[in-house]
């Protein structure tokens, strides 16, 4: 009797295991569309229902049992989204300077392109690496210097306008006095002329940073918003043409025998980065 | 909580539908837990096998031949519940049903410790055996993963189940044909 059930007991445990390796085997044999693939899709049928039904009644012990968990893992999941957050800060915060780069970049490239400059004119790119930091002197250190073919006197642009300068060279560095400087003088003129031509001037920053355009002919009739650009006369360092500002006020005064002009200058110096240094 | 197998008694045929009843509502409800709530308790990264630990009971509680016939229809079910690989659970459940069964049969299980020692054996055994086969499928995990990761956290959560699903099971199939909860 006991031997007869300890054959029966192994020939059933024998038998399902193989027929689960049957099964098994058959299963990973046969197409997707076998048949013990449509009676798993057939049993999952009837058994979704009920696992639907076990699925709400249980979701208010799953929810507790995940905020029990998320109380464990809150905290490091706080720095986790904290440490993220800083990582997509410094992401978005480069990506903005990388576009800020390109269009300065693509605007200093128009420069080289624009007809102003004539055949022979060569152009130096180079970056702003430090500025004045007292109210005498408005000046600013480029990145760019004899080694590039930099030169004392050498115009500096960016695609607003005219910059400045350049006042100092060392090898790989240039001194740049701004427009905006006291002792800074650019022969100007006003655009557009009238039947006489253009109206002359000498555009000169000041120490409180504001630009004006000195001997300028009492006679001529200016008006707020014309354009200031280098005249490129008498032989002057800046080619003609070059956008400086536009006139922002226009003053008389009787006993005077210039007019006073205030000019707005295009360039803001605050925020200059990309500069073209443009030499004769 | 005191484990012990006690050979069945005389068959009826009310007992006998009884008990085929009672197993196969544990049955029902073992595969919808591990299919509904299992794969949201998420310890160390891993779930619970529910399916193992009721399969181990039932061979404690009704021995060998029981026990291998519940783990091969409860493989199938979850195979079939989690769209699961039909046969895999069930080999692996048979040979676990099977030796927890003949764990009650021949060793003295009156301890307590009796079921969380056949489990915490059973689910690395267990293991062991899926491993093996997902490396047949041609499915490699490096030895260190498998343990931190695979068998490490089973074997804690289904050791801390052991004695509250032994308890609930033992109590669910306390009458019928072999009960084995009875001391012998």
């Amino acid at each position: 009797m006991i031997r007869r059930r300890t054959l029966w007991r192994r020939l059933l445990v024998a038998g399902l295991v193989i027929l689960s390796l049957a099964v098994f085997t058959l299963f990973f044999r046969e197409q997707a569309g076998g048949a013990l693939h449509g009676a798993q899709k057939a049993g999952a049928s009837i058994m979704q229902p009920l696992e639907s039904g076990v699925s709400k009644v249980i979701k208010p012990f799953r929810d507790a049992w995940n905020w029990v968990g998320g109380l464990f893992s809150a905290r490091s999941e706080n720095k986790r989204l904290r440490s993220e957050l800083d990582s997509l800060r410094k992401v978005t915060t480069n990506e903005l300077e990388i576009q800020q780069e390109n269009a300065q970049l693509r605007g200093l490239l128009k420069i080289t392109k624009d007809p102003i400059y004539p055949s022979g004119v060569t152009f130096v790119p180079a970056r702003v690496i430090a500025r004045s930091t007292d109210v005498w002197y408005s000046t600013v250190t480029i990145n760019a210097g004899s080694s590039q073919g930099v030169r004392v006197y050498d115009a500096v642009v960016n695609s607003s306008g005219l910059v400045g300068r350049v006042t100092m060279v060392s090898s790989n560095s240039a001194d740049v006095t701004l427009i905006t400087d006291q002792s800074s003088w650019v022969d100007a003129e006003v655009l557009p002329g009238g039947t006489q031509g253009p109206t002359q001037g000498s555009v000169h920053g000041s120490v409180t940073g504001d630009v004006s355009m000195e001997y300028v002919d009492k006679t001529a009739a200016l008006k707020v918003g014309q354009i200031v650009a280098t005249s490129g006369l008498n032989n002057s360092i800046f080619v003609h043409g070059i956008p400086i500002g536009v006139v922002e006020n226009v003053g008389r005064q009787a006993v005077e025998i210039y007019q006073t002009v205030t000019v707005k200058p295009f360039v803001d110096v605050r925020q200059l980065d990309y500069v073209m240094v443009v030499h004769k | 909580m005191k484990a012990g197998y006690r050979r069945a008694q005389p068959f009826t045929f009310q007992g006998v539908a009884l008990d085929v009843a009672r197993l196969a509502f544990m049955l029902v409800v073992t595969v919808l837990l591990q299919a509904t709530l299992a794969p949201h308790v998420r310890i160390l990264g891993a779930s619970p096998d529910f399916t193992l630990i009721a399969v181990v009971c039932v061979g404690l509680l009704r021995g060998s031949e029981v026990g291998a016939l519940f783990g091969f229809i409860a493989g199938l079910c979850v195979a079939v519940a989690v769209f699961g690989p039909l046969g895999l659970n069930s080999l692996v459940l048979v040979v676990v049903g099977y030796a927890a069964g003949r764990y009650a049969e021949t060793a003295d299980t009156s301890s307590g410790l009796a079921p969380i020692f056949v489990v915490a054996v059973s689910t690395a055994l267990a293991e062991i055996m899926y491993t093996l086969s997902q490396f047949l499928l041609d499915r490699q995990a490096p030895f260190g993963f498998f343990f931190v990761h695979a068998l490490l956290p089973v074997l804690v959560l289904n050791t801390l189940l052991a004695a509250p699903g032994y308890l609930v099971a033992r109590l669910w199939l306390r009458e019928g044909m072999g009960d084995a909860s009875r001391p012998a």
